[in-house]
């Protein structure tokens, strides 16, 4: 470990961990002004000058050069969000020095995307412009231009609520309010609150902790249907978001989504109700807790992505290690898994696939069959790449199987065990419906991800596959041994879109022998799979 | 015997700057069966490798049998052929025995060309079916560069 330190010091003494230029850093002003003569506010992101700092680490002092983005401008739209200006004018930036720099405001860098690069929390803005949304200014380490997403509050809960089981992996249970089930609802329950935003998690366990107390011999939980027999509109304490008193009014009850109710006595079945957060952030928390099952392979705070990020420069520039990623993907939408990997991480590995099964203009070339009858057999390379229906149940485990360079064009060659996976459906995002393999402790590529997707794309079919993943096989290995996981990583990079685009060939096949009219029980000759990769174009 | 899968090798379309190579390669072939250092402190690692938990028993049973000379030479040609056919081929045989109905193969290939795909493998297929095999990281000397060296198994078709 002092030799770490030592190499880490010794690498960001010659390089210095802010100098990327599309990354932010502490020390970013906030101005507002009007950029365009409107009469609205608009905002200046103003960069600190580049300097030499001494930064801490452990028990070593070591001079840092801290660089960051330019400046910019956002540009209020009036409507609540903000258009950037980026690499301003002399003029521009000339017209915002004798701006106000808005103390509200909050400018918070902190690597939010978990890709390496810093980014830049702009919080508070509705302090000073009624309807701003916050941003979030995403750092990017080709350009020196920031991605701009506007923290809508769908994005905002589902952060928190990552951070909150980042920081406490028990928060979803311990949030997740108690609810009756159905059937099980008892004759007699009385009112207790109503809350209007199902999802404020907050206001609810405040509400039944304050039930609870009140009503210590009952049970307390939510429900959607009011309870029977109570009136509905009475005069009641209002609270705001935070669980702040506001004051009484009278209001009707039967309008709000959700009640708190106490029942005393009876049978009564309580379960705890997870669809008050956010679908990506349950997801999210459970595939990182399934790549670490049995084996703490992925990071899961901050601190634990900084060394890997760390470790992963000093092997690459020191250490001459390749790292595991080719130029075999592609932008796309993201999957709810990839945000859990560290894309600096030396075995980071990212690959897709895409394969067209057939044209829609061919007779049994739907949804119905490619995606839902045909698909199921072909979720994962089984043995030999044999069609295997598998339950997708989030908990069978089934053995992935791989061959030998050379003979990735044959399925009978598909015999090496390459370990276990479990399969999952996809249950957000765009991806919503496709499959997913996780893989477990022992599988020579753990931990990694592989999603598959079908849809109609043009004029045909196709099934999609993205492939991601680190690589800490033989987790208990040390640091020692990461040029090994690299290079098992790099392999696995290669040799993943030939086995799933032979996978797709085979998928291809079984729909041709089965559903093509004259197709049955028919062995034909199929050409090679139609990959469609742009990154290899 | 090296000269007649030499013979055989250039009628399938070898050319003959890179024949010495591939007699070089070919002086492997026949020779009694060892795997390489990798594949062994791979197959070592805890916990143990999926892999060759099923490669081990298999490797064993081609240990166990004797040589059936007409056999072994014919199958040892066709492993040949498939493997270097291709006059690019980036595949280095290491190791090349057959004997009474079972044959073990080794060879090694940089991870770059880890995709490239060998044509003839359905002629070996009709003959043989692949019962094991194993993949191994083979580094030098921990830089994260190497090779990949796979074994594989072979038994003869009832």
């Amino acid at each position: 470990m002092k030799l770490i330190k030592f190499a880490a010091a010794a690498f960001l003494l010659l390089v210095g961990i802010g100098a990327r230029a599309g990354e932010f850093s502490a020390g970013y002003t906030i101005k507002y002004g009007d950029f365009h003569g409107d009469g609205g506010r608009d905002l200046f992101i103003q960069a600190p000058a580049a300097k030499i700092v001494p930064i801490l680490l452990d028990d070593m002092i070591i001079p840092v050069k801290v660089c960051c983005t330019k400046d910019l401008f956002l540009v209020n739209d009036g409507a609540g969000s903000f258009t950037m200006v980026s690499d301003p004018s002399p003029a521009q930036r000339a017209l915002a020095a004798a701006w106000t720099i808005a103390e509200e405001m909050i400018a918070n860098p902190r690597d939010i995307d978990l890709d390496g690069i810093i980014d830049l929390e702009i919080v508070g803005i509705r302090t000073l412009i009624g309807n701003g949304n916050d941003v979030i200014l995403y750092g990017n380490a080709s350009t020196q231009t920031p991605t701009m997403v506007t923290l809508n509050p769908r994005i905002r809960r589902y952060w928190a609520q990552v951070s909150g089981w980042l920081a406490d992996n028990n928060f979803f249970h311990a949030n997740a309010p108690l609810v009756m089930t159905p059937g099980s609802t008892p004759a007699s329950p009385r009112w207790f609150a109503s809350v209007l935003n199902p999802s404020n998690t907050t206001l609810i366990n405040m509400f039944l902790s304050q039930c609870r107390s009140r009503f210590p011999g009952s049970q307390c939980g939510t429900t959607p249907v009011f309870p029977p027999g109570e009136p509905c509109v009475r005069n009641v304490a209002i609270y705001d978001s935070q669980g702040r008193y506001i004051g009484n009014t009278n209001t009707n009850l039967c309008d709000y989504p959700l009640h708190i109710v106490y029942y005393e006595g009876g049978n009564v079945t309580y379960q705890r109700d997870y669809s008050v957060f956010e679908p990506d952030a349950l997801e999210t928390a459970d595939i990182l807790d399934r790549l670490n099952d049995g084996c703490h392979a992925m990071p899961t705070n901050d601190q634990e992505r900084l060394e890997s990020i760390i470790e992963s420069q000093i092997i690459r520039n020191i250490g001459n290690v390749l790292a595991s990623d080719t130029a075999n993907s592609w932008p796309h939408e993201p999957f709810p898994e990839d945000a859990n990997y560290v894309q600096q991480d030396i075995t980071f590995h990212h690959y897709d696939v895409k394969t067209r099964i057939c044209k829609l203009s061919e007779a049994n070339c739907t949804l119905p069959i490619v995606k839902d009858t045909v698909h199921r057999y072909f979720t994962y390379p089984a043995y030999q790449l044999r069609p295997t229906m598998t339950p997708i149940d989030g908990v069978t485990v089934h053995t992935a199987y791989i061959t030998a360079p050379g003979a990735t064009s044959f399925p009978s060659a598909y015999i090496w065990a390459a370990g276990p996976i479990i399969q999952q459906w996809i249950q957000s995002s765009v991806w919503v419906g496709g499959t997913r393999n996780v893989t477990q402790n022992g599988h020579v590529v753990y931990p990694g991800t592989i999603s598959r997707h079908i849809s109609v794309k043009g004029d045909g079919i196709e099934v999609f596959t993205h492939g991601m993943g680190h690589n800490r096989a033989f987790c208990k290995l040390a640091v020692e041994n990461r040029a090994m996981q690299a290079f098992i990583g790099r392999g696995n990079d290669i040799n993943g879109p030939l086995a799933f685009g032979q996978l797709d060939h085979e998928m291809r096949k079984y729909w041709r022998q089965r559903y093509r009219p004259g197709g049955n029980n028919k062995i034909e000759p199929v050409g090679p799979p139609d990959e469609i990769n742009p990154a290899l174009e | 015997m090296i000269a007649a899968l030499v013979a055989g090798l250039v009628l399938a379309g070898c050319d003959s700057t890179s024949g010495e190579s591939r007699r070089d390669q070919l002086a492997v072939t026949g020779k009694p069966f060892g795997v390489s250092d990798s594949v062994t402190a791979y197959c070592a690692t805890r916990p143990v490798v999926a892999m060759c938990e099923e490669f081990a028993p298999r490797l064993a049973e081609f240990l166990a049998e004797s040589r059936d000379a007409e056999w072994a030479d014919s199958m040892e040609r066709q492993i040949a052929q498939w493997m270097l056919a291709d006059r690019q081929s980036p595949f280095e045989m290491r190791a090349l025995e057959c004997r009474r109905t079972r044959c073990a193969f080794e060879y090694a290939v940089t991870t770059d060309a880890y995709g490239q795909t060998l044509d003839g493998y359905e002629e070996l297929d009709r003959h043989m079916e692949l019962t094991g095999g194993v993949t191994a990281p083979e580094l030098t000397s921990g830089t994260g560069h190497g090779k990949w060296v796979s074994v594989m198994i072979w038994r003869k078709r009832s």
